[in-house]
């Protein structure tokens, strides 16, 4: 008894003088939702990978707060009218952490590697255009595509297209992952894969009013009510990803908030078009009419989450309103069933992942569509499993199984054709890209090339706008929800917070005075 | 007795390879392709295929094979698909902790699993007995990621005795091998229970009292004694268990420990990682499996090996 009084005591006492040395030395803690795959954008697919790199890392243009275009390494750029050429004004007077200067020829040497095929870095296909990149002078670069590609400033701003410092990439080589040299307000210290990962200031930030913090620490916790507990608890100071179930615990606190963001992810369930039934358009507007989205939202998100009022989300670039509205009408859909000779409806199967927020999504689609006597058979799947069903290299469009899949995309590059295309163009049909409804329409894949033929963006909104109305119209998916990024913070901080993308920011968090 | 151990120590070796074959199979059958996972959510086909060349999963599977065994031959586990680390880093990293955490678990489980149990057999049918079997049988039933959270709110958001997660000191093991412990606390007292009522029924246990023992004695010398072959065959497969590693627990406490690891390594496809942990739970189990053999010689001096 005795023993486990004095373990309480030291423990008691050891927490509480980590706390204070906390205050003392402006450190925070951010719980990850997943673990760390690898500190190389360059050559990741995953989110979480690229929110820490935000700090050590930065990009030639990034996003603000809310996805728009901002200067970061770069402070200006044009393209030409024909979108083949675009180039790049860099910023001057910056050095990457290990004193290497930042220049135009450092970002040459990071682009030409990212077109390099023979490197295999996972984002090579945003460069695959790539013809060459000139350096006229110190702080210029100009990049010449070998075919027109509107959406390249976009491209550049994806998160995964970081600027890492020469030296320090002949010194590691492939190893580069594990050891990150930025030019960001912190700097690499400590990765242990699975357990946590911790940046430091670095003192030579090119901006001086930068960075506040002396150190942030991030813990991969898959467990999100340990995240919320480790929040509450001040072991954490900020949770980028917080499930809306649980946000209700933080929300009732006096020294926790929830911050909260549109995002651009849009959830939809695409219907697969070779099967004779959705070949039909009665079909596929009869099931946008039965399945209710505003109660998608609540059944779902809790509320937290927006009916989509077209293919992309309101916050991604070129989105443009679409009418009518999406409407529930399970009377009019039950006519159109019966139009299209389905009066008895059929039995369709319904793919998802297995994770509690889409086995919700199964269980709401199939009551609603059961109200148009459609006989809906979910099947849940594990990550990879699903992974290779409904992606696997051998996948066509005759063999694929199922009929119904629910998905999420997010725009990585905040731009119209990072969602359009994969998603809704013939080019992007699975195992390809992401078109998993097999939807194919010559006009909307014209619309999406006319896009990209041209730098102008009236042009190029004029095009997506051409290639949204008509996906809308031809409805090859049920729109079901865009939701929103919640996240959850220690109040009294600031410049730490959930980006649109599912991604964050922490270079510039600080606690108030 | 050290000859049979040996004996027993060398027969291990036939099994463990065609456990590893069985390994080898059962891994590469998983449904789920590890060059589509470790490409990410947002990949395109180009994407995978890049990832597919780069780790080299495009070989034929009797070649992959042969490499594994290979290996593993000269003490090498392998490198991990997803980080690149050699595997027994990983696991090196990995073992510990969760050694500790099933010792810890086990120790106090072990304990009151056997005091209460005793107590409960003795004073079968009193209020004492019911309520400990009351609480055994919720320590069975609850769920064990339920039974974490809920320590977890009450201890450290509440009172902020402990750390929610994590393995920084030895206090954060605590709650994790309460949580841990609590099912297998409530197996072993209902196995002492069982097995000491069926020991005090017998003759030698009757002389014993009319001996002029003290109840005391006959109670826990000649009774408990004779009752924990059983117990002792349930705590070394309770140990087995336990040093597998809970993924459940793990994962609820960020226990960077071998059932982290695994869940990792199967939800990514890391079939090195998946490999080198089953042929290693196995192994353990194996030589749980013969130190309870021996144990039983210790505790019944009848039992002789040869």
């Amino acid at each position: 008894m005795k023993l486990l009084k004095t373990a309480l005591f030291s423990a008691t006492i050891m927490a509480s003088s980590f706390g204070a040395y906390q205050a003392q030395a402006a450190e925070m803690s951010i719980a990850l939702n997943q673990i760390i795959q690898g500190l190389n954008p360059q050559d990741s697919n995953y989110n979480v990978d690229y929110a820490v790199a935000n700090g050590f890392y930065e990009r030639l243009i990034a996003f603000d707060a809310d996805m728009k275009l901002k200067p970061q390494l770069a402070t200006s750029w044009e393209g030409n009218d024909d979108a083949t050429v675009f180039t790049l004004h860099l910023r001057e007077g910056v050095k990457f952490q290990d004193g290497t200067d930042f220049n135009a020829s450092a970002v040459k040497f990071n682009l030409d590697r990212l077109a390099d095929p023979s490197l295999n870095l996972k984002k090579h296909s945003l460069f695959k255009l790539v013809s060459s990149v000139e350096t006229p002078d110190e702080n210029t670069v100009v990049i010449k595509l070998s075919k027109p590609f509107g959406a390249m400033i976009n491209t550049l701003a994806h998160p995964s297209v970081v600027m890492e410092s020469p030296a320090a990439i002949e010194k590691y080589g492939k190893d580069i992952a594990k050891h990150p040299v930025g030019t960001g307000p912190f700097k690499f210290e400590e990765w242990v894969p699975g357990e946590k990962l911790v940046v430091v200031k670095n003192e030579n930030y090119w901006d001086p009013e930068w960075p506040k913090l002396d150190k942030v620490t991030f813990f991969p916790v898959a467990e999100n009510g340990t995240r919320v507990s480790m929040l509450m608890s001040d072991e954490v100071q900020f949770v980028p990803i917080l499930p809306a179930e649980l946000m209700k615990r933080v929300d009732g606190s006096d020294d926790y908030e929830v911050l909260e963001k549109p995002g651009i992810s849009v959830w939809v369930m695409a219907m697969n078009m070779m099967r004779e039934q959705f070949k039909d358009a009665r079909v596929r507007e009869a099931f946008n009419l039965a399945i209710d989205q505003k109660a998608f939202t609540q059944v779902v998100y809790g509320g937290h989450a927006i009916v989509p009022d077209a293919p992309l989300a309101p916050a991604t670039q070129f989105h443009e309103t679409q009418s009518p509205a999406l409407s529930t009408d399970v009377a009019k859909a039950k006519e159109l069933m019966k139009e299209a000779g389905y009066e008895d409806g059929f039995e369709v199967n319904l793919w998802a992942r297995n994770d509690s927020t889409e086995v919700r999504m199964l269980q709401f689609l199939k009551q609603q569509l059961s109200q148009i006597n459609v006989d809906v058979k979910i099947v849940p799947l594990e990550g990879a499993t699903r992974a290779e069903k409904l992606f696997g290299a051998s996948l066509t469009p005759e063999t694929a199984e199922f009929d119904m899949v629910i998905g999420g995309w997010s725009p990585s590059t905040g731009d119209a054709d990072w969602h359009l295309r994969p998603v809704y163009s013939t080019e992007g049909w699975i195992p390809n890209m992401y078109n998993e409804a097999f939807y194919s329409n010559p006009d909307v894949d014209k619309a999406i090339q006319d896009a990209l033929e041209t730098a102008d963006p009236e042009k190029r909104a004029a095009a997506y706008a051409v290639a949204q109305k008509q996906i809308w119209k031809d409805k090859p998916v049920v729109w079901l929800a865009v939701n929103n990024a919640l996240a959850g913070r220690k109040k009294g901080i600031t410049g730490a917070f959930p980006m649109p993308d599912g991604t964050m920011q922490y270079a510039h968090a600080a606690y108030e005075e | 007795m050290v000859q049979y151990f040996l004996r027993r120590l060398f027969a291990l070796i036939p099994v463990l390879f065609l456990i590893s074959i069985f390994v080898f199979l059962f891994v590469h059958a998983l449904p789920g392709d590890p060059a589509r996972v470790l490409a990410g959510d947002n990949a395109t086909l180009e994407e995978v295929e890049t990832v597919r060349r780069a780790l080299n999963l495009d070989a034929p599977l009797h070649q992959q094979y042969l490499d594994f065994m290979g290996n593993i031959l000269q003490g090498d586990l392998g490198t991990s698909l997803r980080t690149q680390e050699p595997v027994s880093t990983m696991i090196g990293r990995a073992f510990m902790p969760t050694v500790w955490l099933a010792l810890c678990s086990l120790g106090w489980s072990v304990l009151f699993g056997l005091i209460s149990g005793v107590i409960s057999a003795v004073k079968r049918g009193s209020v004492g007995d019911h309520v400990g079997m009351f609480a055994a049988v919720s320590g069975i039933s609850m769920p064990p990621f339920w039974l974490g959270l809920l320590l977890m709110q009450f201890f450290s958001v509440q009172l902020g005795w402990f750390g929610t997660s994590g393995f920084d000191s030895p206090t954060d093991l605590i709650l994790p091998s309460i949580t841990l412990g609590a099912g297998v606390a409530a197996i072993m007292a209902r196995f002492t229970r069982s097995a000491v009522i069926e020991v005090i029924r017998e003759d030698y246990i009757r002389t014993a009292r009319a001996k002029g023992l003290t109840e005391k004695i006959v109670i826990w010398k000649h009774a408990l004694r004779n009752a924990l072959i059983p117990v002792v065959t349930m705590a070394g497969l309770q140990f087995g268990f336990l040093l597998g590693g809970s993924i459940v627990i793990e994962r609820v406490f960020r226990w960077p420990g071998m059932g982290s690891l695994l869940l990792d390594a199967i939800s990514f496809r890391d079939y090195a990682v998946v490999q080198a942990e089953i042929l290693i739970f196995s192994l353990e189990f194996l030589l749980i499996n013969l130190l309870v053999d021996v144990l039983y010689a210790l505790i019944n001096p009848k039992i002789r090996y040869s």
